[in-house]
């Protein structure tokens, strides 16, 4: 008997794959990376002007703002994610009359378009119809409705942010949250029912069980959930298109992927693709990183 | 202790679950509320029940379009022309270059497969402006075809990775004794491998179809013409124009989470068990 696929058969079932792949995805890569050291509007040949826009990129201050609130929404939101959907996880496992309906309701903003998402949270934070200012008021923590998505503006490194950041990061933990605490209760179901009851009978204390069993069990979830929270803060762009559309966000409330569009859409190509290229770097970093930890088998705990 | 103690732990338990799924839902719940009065009794806050009427309303206002606006209605048809082709492109495409994978690797197929698979980390923005120019210079901008093809593009990866994956795991002897009988290779995968893959298909059907329909930035940015909008650029566009007629926005909104919704309730088990499938072994 033969041993192998036939050469056709391999290139026949290869070539939409290599075809797709290499027109939609390589070429624009390699593209984007060369007009990232070009100056074009789109017609003629494109000006070479070597790495100018990386310099416009550290030197402007609306690329500043992106950047930082890029790095604050990695900062603040993947560790709350992965705290919160480790201990959603844990909580849901027993005792839970309807656990399966109670996650599927935090699951939903996972399940929704982020765009509604984002609409969803314009219309909670709204100042008049938002429920947020009622509640806060109601109970008289405040007497005013707050402009959540207007608040004043910080200096971080001197660059100025808009506290409203912060609110809109509350919001994308609310969306994301779902993955992490099911990506959890796979992990906790497939660890061994012995070890669990091991620990039991010696005693160990539920704080102790956690600390020693099984978040130790769960690291590799734990690893993979950091890298895509990772990815996905640094990708954030719809939650945020939905509040400030086609004229840019709010001020102070830039992101990476969000200032790439509005630039790309102004005409800006050489320097929409440096944000794009840098973006990239940050995503292919986080994820070498995290995967070669997950080879070596050292965990992230240092979330 | 043990009977009443179990019972004070659950019913603590349950109570304080309830209240964080509460917590979680209340957002729909205003989106529902609003979605079903007239706009002038939420303004002031869905939460004040007088008066209430119930009125169906703003879901016709929002199903068949205000002014300028495309009827929902021909934006959810929209979105089943984006999703469905871009769901079924990668998925076949992408299964039978997994297949090849999965069985007899050389060191070129290895590589391949590996950088294939790296570049499931490719964010969309690396791509936007080239195949922008791209579309434009060859006719493809604004229609279904330049998006359902970037879309499988970026799906391929991921399923590549996750139906080999799944093809390892199946045992050869099928294989063996079909190829005796004197099946060709592409005859044992359609008729074999296939069939016995339903499981892994119903993942990437349920992640593949919910990541597209719910796509904003591929649709924004390679659609031009009003007319073939899906749901997701149909909404951010009435945000901006409407705001704050939040009960117009929230019946638009709703409509349009129907689909995914009713998807996740009729998916839900293949859904999960390809997003921790995918990203535990990926």
């Amino acid at each position: 008997m033969k041993y192998g696929f036939t050469r056709k058969f391999t290139i026949f079932f290869l070539l939409p794959t290599l075809v797709i792949i290499s027109i939609f995805l390589l070429y624009p890569m390699v593209f984007t990376f060369y007009l990232s050291f070009h100056e074009w509007k789109g017609a003629g040949a494109p000006v070479f002007v070597g790495l100018k826009n990386y310099i416009t990129l550290t030197q402007k201050t609306v690329y500043k703002v992106a950047f930082i609130n890029n790095l604050l929404w990695v900062a603040l939101m993947v560790p709350l994610v992965i705290i919160f959907g480790f201990f959603l996880a844990l909580f849901l496992r027993e005792h839970v009359l309807g656990a399966t309906a109670i996650k599927s309701a935090i699951f939903l903003g996972m399940v929704i378009p982020q765009v509604v998402a984002g609409i969803v949270f314009l219309f909670i934070y709204d100042p008049h119809a938002g429920i947020v200012n009622a509640l806060l008021q109601a109970i008289g923590i405040i007497k005013e409705p707050i402009p959540w998505l207007s608040l004043k503006t910080i200096h971080i490194f001197g660059v100025p942010i808009s506290m409203s950041i912060f609110v809109i990061i509350i919001s994308s933990i609310w969306v994301w949250i779902g993955f992490t605490m099911t990506i959890y209760i796979a992990a906790i179901e497939s660890i061994p029912h012995e070890l669990l009851e091991a620990a039991e009978i010696d005693g160990l204390s539920f704080f102790q069980k956690v600390r020693w069993v099984i978040w130790p069990m769960v690291k590799p979830a734990t690893t993979v959930a950091i890298l895509m929270s990772i990815v996905w803060a640094l990708k954030v762009f719809d939650i945020l298109y939905a509040m400030g559309g086609e004229a840019g966000p709010p001020p102070g409330t830039d992101v990476l992927a969000y200032r790439m569009y509005i630039d790309f859409i102004y005409g800006k190509y050489g320097i929409a693709s440096a944000i794009a290229v840098i973006l990239a770097i940050m995503i292919f970093t986080a994820s070498f990183i995290l995967l070669r930890k997950v080879i070596r088998g050292s965990g992230a705990e240092h979330a | 202790m043990t009977i009443r103690y179990f019972l004070k732990k659950i019913i603590i338990k349950t109570s304080l679950g309830w209240i964080i799924a509460l917590l979680w839902i209340v957002p729909f719940i205003g989106l529902l509320m609003a979605a079903i009065r007239p706009y002038r009794e939420i303004v002031g806050g869905w939460w004040n029940l007088e008066p209430l009427t119930i009125t169906l309303e703003n879901f016709i206002k929002a199903w068949n379009g205000v002014q300028a606006q495309i009827p929902l209605y021909q934006a959810l048809i929209n979105g089943f022309m984006i999703a469905i082709p871009s769901t079924a492109i990668p998925l076949i495409s992408g299964a039978m270059a997994a297949y090849v994978f999965s069985r007899f690797s050389t060191k070129i197929k290895n590589m391949l497969f590996l950088t294939i698979v790296f570049l499931q980390s490719v964010p969309h923005q690396l791509v936007l402006i080239p195949l922008f120019i791209l579309y434009s210079r060859t006719g493809l901008l604004s229609t279904y075809y330049g998006v359902w093809l970037v879309h499988s593009a970026f799906a391929l990866p991921w399923i590549i990775l996750f139906f080999r994956n799944f093809f390892i795991t199946l045992p050869k002897e099928f294989e063996e004794a079909a190829r005796i009988d004197g099946l060709t290779d592409t005859q044992i995968f359609f008729k074999i491998i296939l069939p016995i893959s339903a499981p892994a298909i119903g993942s990437v059907i349920a992640l593949q179809f919910l990541w597209t329909w719910n796509d904003l930035l591929f649709a924004l940015t390679f659609i031009k013409n009003p007319d073939l909008l899906p749901p997701t650029v149909v909404i951010a566009t009435m945000r901006s124009r409407y705001q704050p007629d939040w009960s117009l926005l929230s019946a638009a909104a709703m409509l349009s989470i129907s689909v995914p919704l009713a998807i996740y309730a009729l998916l839900q088990k293949y859904y999960v068990r390809g997003l921790v499938g995918g990203v535990i072994k990926g």
